[in-house]
């Protein structure tokens, strides 16, 4: 249903993403990890062809059959929020402050000519139903600032699935929340993807909220593809390192009193990038041909873009 | 936020000065002491009495209903004046917002820079040379020396706003160009501008009266608080309360409009809006 083939993405000829390839079923969950500055977010933006002014796309972003890439603005409004569905990160922000919550959900439907006011404002009330907002047919009408950042996101996903879109793309839709809240969100979106049939491409930067979300992972890191396959093989036996710096670095799976071992370092600037591994610098296994030229895939228990995989078990 | 902004004391007394005006102006449409624009020989240069409230002026007109329809004059040079810097001003601060770097945004801004250089009373002077004396043509003028003050402000609020989440978020439900704007960029800005249309009103009345001060502006019969000035000039020494009732009318007036503003500026100002 996605098919993402090639994608580059470039801001005045830096690569910010290279070559990433990756595709989505209907009604599948597709979890992309990595730490912040990944370049997970623009790839997210360049499927809504939302790309900041100066970042250019190239490559092919097949939805449906049709490649995005090749739409301009107008045939590309009707996609967004129409068949694909985007939420982000700050529930705090992403509703508009000045406009009533049912208002913002109802202007969806209304924009893409589904329903007249009077009929979108009642499936908004339906909607903030559907997402677990107790009390909807009052809440319809409050503010965005009357309600929690848990509530918000809430609003955030009626306002993202109002359409029935066949594709939800949510970047780090629990990153800003408590944990428990983060929870209930990802019950809900895993309930909605079951019911409504939404294919999910799900964006965090913690590989334990993908793990609960996503049967597959796509590990990024400095915009290209580090390894890719079953969620559960590769929690269990990474074979690019990166991966295995990620699982080191979470709390899970360790016995109370060890430490967590982040990977140490930092995320490079995408300028500062060499041809080859993004990863080299901070690599354990690094050597020259790593810096010099990009990693081959090699198949096995998961896809790793790595000289020097761990032994798939 | 009612409770809030009666406990903001240059809101308030904004306000109430400002609805004095406003009232004393409408009031004026149907009633006043006696007709402003009737002269009374006999009774020129009368000092204050139960009968001329404030006294008379060189013709023996009643200075109260003066000063009450010059209120009415004032005001309507500040809403004509202000209306057309916002009307313009802000759709020229759109339009360069919306193709912020373009070229269409450069020449908007240069063309607002340009406006500023000049020192506006000199140029509005130079306009009413041009276009003749008279109120409307100072309301033009004014109004003229608006545009920029709003197209600027409005520009950089809605820069401000275009790069908030939920503008994000609306492209991303399918929202594109001038109804982001309209739904929501303008909402999100319309406090700003009217704290900005409020001050401008201020300086509005204060240019309509000097442009009439010196004569250009509106014109006899039509009171108007800076003619009133002007004629009173003459008379300082046998009757210095001829210039001092205008001169109050004006700064009373003025700063009814200016505390409106900075209580609107505090009430309105999201860092200290309550959640
Ligand atoms: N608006 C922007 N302009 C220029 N560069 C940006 C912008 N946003 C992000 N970047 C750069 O793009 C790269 C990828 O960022 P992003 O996709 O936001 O990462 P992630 O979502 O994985 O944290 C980073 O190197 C970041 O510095
Ligand atoms: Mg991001």
């Amino acid at each position: 249903m996605l098919r993402v083939e090639n994608l580059r993405i470039t801001l005045r000829g830096t690569p910010i993403i290279r070559n990433l390839s990756f595709s989505l079923d209907r009604g599948e969950a597709l979890g992309v990890v990595g730490e912040s500055g990944s370049g997970k977010s623009m790839t997210a933006l360049a499927i809504m062809g939302l790309l900041p002014g100066l970042m250019r796309a190239e490559g092919k972003v097949i939805f449906e059959g049709e490649n995005l890439l090749d739409l301009d603005d107008d045939a590309m409004c009707l996609y967004r929020g129409r068949r694909i569905g985007m939420i982000f990160q700050e529930p705090m922000t992403a509703l508009n402050p000045v406009h009533q919550v049912g208002d913002q959900i109802a202007e969806t439907l209304v924009l893409h000519g589904l329903m007249d006011r009077v009929a979108a404002l009642r499936e908004a009330t339906r909607l903030l139903d559907r997402v677990g907002i107790e009390d909807a047919s009052r809440r319809v009408s409050s503010y965005p600032h009357e309600l929690s950042g848990g509530q918000r996101q809430r609003v955030m996903i009626a306002m993202a699935m109002s359409c029935k879109p066949s594709l939800l793309i949510a970047d780090e839709p629990t990153s800003a929340l408590d944990v428990t809240v983060q929870s209930e969100i990802l019950d809900l979106l895993r309930d909605l993807r079951l019911q409504e049939g939404m294919a999910t491409l799900f964006i965090s930067h913690d590989l334990a909220v993908i793990a609960r979300i996503a049967r597959r992972t796509l590990v990024l890191y400095g915009g290209a593809a580090m390894e890719t396959g079953d969620t559960g093989v590769l929690l269990k036996s990474p074979r690019h390192p990166y991966t295995k710096g990620l699982l080191a670095a979470l709390p899970h799976g360790h016995s109370r009193g060890t430490r967590l071992s982040p990977i140490p370092g930092f995320v490079p600037a995408a300028k500062h990038l060499a041809p080859g591994c993004p990863f080299h610098g901070r690599c354990p296994r690094g050597d020259e041909t790593c810096a010099d030229f990009p990693p081959p895939p090699s198949f096995e228990a998961t896809t790793a873009w790595c000289f020097h995989p761990e032994r798939g078990s | 936020m009612i409770g809030r902004a009666l406990r903001h004391p240059s809101f308030v007394v904004g306000l109430l000065i400002t609805l004095l005006v406003i009232g004393t102006g409408l009031l004026s449409l149907f009633w006043t002491p006696y007709d402003p624009g009737v002269m009374r020989i006999m009774n020129r240069l009368r000092p204050p009495s139960e009968l001329n409230w404030l006294g008379t002026d060189q013709f023996g007109r009643d200075v109260f209903s003066m000063l009450m329809v010059g209120a009415r004059n004032a005001l309507l040079v500040g809403i004509v004046a202000v209306g057309i810097g916002v009307t313009i001003g802000v759709t020229l601060g759109m339009i360069a917002a919306h193709g912020e770097g373009s070229l269409l945004d450069e020449a908007i801004m240069r063309a607002c820079d340009f406006t500023f250089a000049f020192p506006a009373v000199l140029t509005a002077i130079l306009i009413l040379t041009f276009l003749g004396p008279g109120v409307v043509n100072a309301i033009i003028a004014i109004g003229i020396f608006n545009i920029p003050v709003f197209a600027r402000v409005a520009r950089g609020a809605a820069l401000q706003v275009m790069a908030r989440d939920f503008i994000r978020a609306a492209r991303a439900a399918g929202r594109t160009g001038f109804s982001i704007i309209l739904r929501h960029i303008l909402p999100n800005i319309a406090g700003l501008i009217i704290v900005q249309a409020s001050v401008q009103f201020a300086l509005a009345i204060l240019a309509e009266a000097g442009l009439s001060y010196l004569g250009i502006g509106t014109q006899p019969p039509n009171p108007s608080w800076g003619r009133m000035l002007n004629d009173a000039q003459t008379f300082l020494a046998q009757a210095p309360l001829l210039a001092i009732f205008p001169g109050l009318a004006i700064a009373f007036s003025v700063l009814g409009f200016n505390l409106l503003g900075d209580g609107l500026r505090d009430l309105l100002d999201p860092k200290t809006k309550e959640r």
